[in-house]
């Protein structure tokens, strides 16, 4: 069987809960699975800053859908998405035409488990990297609460006539607006 | 004395430019992506323009792919269509 590919990008308002976003996401893809789309990829790409603002929304949340389909099911899926709440704006491009769903699919499996592999990889040395800051930042409290330690007793002499002024210089600083 | 630009006839001599040659088809590796906003920034101005084939030194065929994935990418709102005058 032959369909085309295609790769629908919509932006989710930045104010949803995380899982009430996951939930929209299946709500959207149900519409795809009812009118009989091969789904080939989800991936929630996350909240970015967009670069104007839609709906006075200065962020959205990217999600990006790649599926093999009638162009039909298109219409009618964007359809869908025009009428659905929560997405700010959608793009769908066509990736190619003529493919031959079976091969498709199984590459995709392929590709896929790839992906896996390397984001499992990559979550690994995230855990590692926290693991060793979190080390790091005990060590280093540690050796502020010592240096503190002996600090205070230091200025426990000299403390009573400095306390004065130390609230004044707390206000912020006022930004300057972008250009 | 400024320096003499002009050729016998009086007319203005262009300086001769220099070729410049397609990063793409330089380096085979490199792929045009709509999604890529960061690596398209370098073919905008400041204002968000498209820049010209004749100064980035894109192919035909390049600056075409390039100029859609830049259109392509306003859409979705990663790249601005323009920006705000300073």
């Amino acid at each position: 069987m032959l369909l085309r590919e295609y790769e629908t990008i919509y932006i989710l308002r930045p104010d949803l809960a995380e899982e009430e976003e996951a939930k929209v996401g299946e709500k959207i893809s149900a519409v795809l699975d009812r009118e009989g789309a091969k789904i080939l990829k989800h991936s929630v790409w996350g909240k970015k800053k967009l670069a104007y603002e839609i709906n006075k929304q200065p962020k959205g949340v990217y999600v990006s859908l790649k599926y093999l389909s009638e162009p039909v099911t298109v219409k009618e899926f964007e359809r869908n998405l025009k009428i659905f709440d929560p997405v700010l704006k959608y793009q769908t491009i066509k990736i190619s035409d003529r493919v031959d769903v079976e091969k498709r699919l199984a590459e995709q499996e392929v590709e896929n488990r790839a992906e896996e592999v390397i984001e499992a990889k990559r979550r690994e040395e995230r855990a590692a990297r926290v693991a060793a800051e979190e080390a790091a930042a005990a060590a280093r409290a540690e050796e502020q609460e010592k240096a503190a330690a002996a600090k205070s007793e230091e200025n426990k002499a000299a403390e009573d006539d400095s306390i004065s002024d130390s609230a004044g210089n707390l206000a912020g600083v006022p930004q300057g607006e972008e250009e | 004395m400024r320096p003499n630009n002009k050729d016998k006839k009086g007319r203005k001599r262009r300086p001769i430019p220099r070729r410049k040659v397609c990063r793409f088809c330089a380096d085979k590796s490199l792929k045009v992506d709509f999604r890529d906003a960061g690596s398209l920034k370098f073919f905008i101005t400041e204002r968000g323009k498209i820049i010209p084939r004749r100064i980035s030194g894109n192919c035909a065929h390049h600056q075409r792919q390039v100029s859609m994935a830049i259109k392509r990418a306003r859409q979705i709102a990663l790249l601005p269509y323009s920006t705000s005058t300073i």
